[in-house]
């Protein structure tokens, strides 16, 4: 004769006091993406930015709702390819700063903002 | 004296959209010519404007087209309907934004109704939302806005022609439309094929000004009803109002030409398998279960020994279990399979599909529960891991009936293995 196991658990004692404070789980999407249909990821190659905390291998998460500011890291069609740059502003107008120059941009320089980047994921291990 | 009514309806049609796609990540193809290719690299389907001015046609298989793509050095893609799947959600999510009574007409096209919305100028708020589209997602969309349908198609053709993209007949007056009408050939009207064009060709009704004004008593005897509301429309009555809706679909096929012809009967099973899993996955998705199912193989139209072969199974019990229809689609397929010829394309239609909800239980359902939740498990699993993390054995095999890609951007904006990157 079999005998069933009985599986499931017997409530006995005081109610876990933790039950009035339950919450959702933590949504990374929430907190990292403000903007959906105008954010991207995409991941970076090249070590360029190194000095921004940026690794070569990270992703980026990139809002294109947003407009430069100063000190802001942003993607960039330079040169017909997308590269990762630091954007600072001087004196209203703002510029790719590199370690050894620094580059106008305005609507006369072949340069456009594709995103701004809003987070960087980067894997410790 | 016109009879007008005060809707305003909009439509957005994103421009040369697989094209816009594949340039999104690749800004040294913005000013050259682009093409991408359909399933299996057979024909151009999407083509950037510098690819239309040196004369490549719209559905042109790509051995024809290949003297002009190698002399002007024109990017091809094969598609990739991950990337434009994704974009185009973007772009129907902002439209959201901006109002709720939407229709997504195809994946690059919606009708929006703004009668309701407050607004100082139209012209104004479809520029808006063009110009934010454009930013966000980077995609560029014409907008056409008038008082029905057929009038916004109109204008969404003189948009694709204007460098802002947009154009409204709503603040004009009926001279501006009628000249704008009568520049419109009949055939592009919508709704109008070209079946009725050329009738109508014949009786000197050449463009949308001349249809407008049609003898009604001529036009119902000659063609249909449906013309007569186009009529209408063009006269600014509105006879075809949003389907907001999503109508339940009641079919789902999943079909595909092979990239070689296959004459094995094991292959040409693991082809079929795969097709019974999508079209599974998708329904599943949907909330839906099939009723019956057909399984269909065929040799090439263009050779000779042409066969083409077709079985239909009711199912004892209305599914949405991979298992269970793959099952039936493996006995259809071994009843009509013929050894010796050379099948080209095979395919799944499911179909007497109804909301899952909405089938009674019966004695079997406690049996299938289990099967259900191994299904629940695998769509999961796929979502998390990618698409075929878990799948049938039968369905792992040489890949014969893989199709075409040679052109593929190995891009895909929902998918982080496959993210787009940029150099630092």
């Amino acid at each position: 004769m079999k005998i069933p196991l009985i599986l499931q658990k017997v409530s006995a004692g005081f109610p876990s006091p933790a039950t009035d404070y339950v919450q959702d789980e933590i949504d990374l999407n929430r907190e990292l993406i403000k903007n959906a249909p105008a954010t991207f990821v995409i991941r970076v190659q090249g070590n360029s930015m190194n000095d921004h905390k940026i690794a070569s291998g990270d992703l980026l998460v990139v809002d294109r709702s947003l407009g430069l500011s100063n000190d802001c890291i942003a993607i960039i069609n330079f040169n017909n390819e997308l590269v990762v740059k630091n954007i600072i502003k001087q004196s209203n107008q703002f510029y790719i700063k590199s370690r050894d120059e620094k580059i106008l941009i305005n609507e006369h320089s072949d340069i456009n903002v594709w995103g701004i980047v809003t987070y960087i994921i980067h894997a410790t291990h | 004296m016109q009879p007008i009514n005060n809707r305003i309806i909009a439509l957005v049609d994103c421009n040369a959209f697989y094209v816009s796609c594949e340039r999104l990540f690749r800004p040294d193809l913005a000013r050259k010519p682009v093409v991408v290719l359909s399933n299996n690299d057979g024909c151009i389907i999407s083509r950037s404007t510098e690819a239309k001015q040196i004369g490549i046609k719209m559905g042109e298989p790509l051995f024809k087209a290949k003297p002009l793509i190698d002399k002007y050095k024109v990017a091809v893609f094969s598609s990739n309907y991950e990337l434009y799947g994704d974009l185009s959600r973007r772009v129907m999510k902002i439209l959201k934004n901006f109002t709720s009574d939407i229709e997504f007409y195809s994946i690059d096209e919606a009708f929006l109704d703004l009668t309701y919305i407050k607004m100082s100028s139209v012209e104004e708020y479809i520029a808006n939302i063009r110009k934010i589209i454009l930013q966000w997602t980077g995609i560029p969309v014409s907008i056409g806005a008038a008082n029905t349908k057929t009038l916004a198609k109109v204008a969404n053709h003189i948009a694709k022609k204007k460098r802002v993209g947009i154009e409204e007949f709503i603040s004009k007056d009926q001279d501006y439309i009628n000249k704008e009408l009568e520049k419109f050939p009949v055939e592009e009207v919508w709704g109008i094929g070209r079946q009725l064009s050329k009738l109508f060709n014949k009786s000197n009704i050449r463009n949308a000004y001349e249809l407008k004004h049609a003898n009604n008593y001529w036009v119902r005897k000659n063609s249909n009803v449906g013309v007569a509301k186009t009529i209408h429309e063009l006269n600014g009555i509105c006879c075809f109002p949003l389907n907001a809706i999503p109508t339940v679909r009641k079919n789902c096929c999943v079909s595909r030409s092979f990239g070689k012809n296959i004459t094995d009967l094991h292959d040409l099973t693991e082809a079929l398998v795969n097709h019974c899993i999508t079209a599974a996955e998708r329904i599943r998705s949907e909330g839906l279960i099939a009723k019956s199912l057909y399984v269909f193989i065929k040799t090439s139209r263009f050779k000779s020994n042409y066969v083409s072969r077709v079985k239909q199974v009711d199912l004892p019990l209305a599914t949405n279990n991979t298992m269970e229809l793959a099952h039936a689609a493996i006995q259809a397929l071994e009843t009509i399979y013929e050894a010796g010829y050379n099948y080209s394309k095979a395919g799944v239609l499911l179909s007497n599909l109804q909301p899952k909800d909405q089938y009674a239980d019966n004695l079997f359902s406690t049996i299938r529960k289990p099967l259900d939740q191994v299904m629940e498990v695998m769509d999961q699993t796929n979502n998390r891991f990618g698409k075929g993390s878990i799948t049938l054995a039968v369905a792992r095999g040489k890949h014969q009936y893989k199709i075409r890609r040679r052109h593929s951007s190995p891009i895909n904006t929902s998918y982080i293995p496959m993210a787009p990157t940029v150099r630092a």
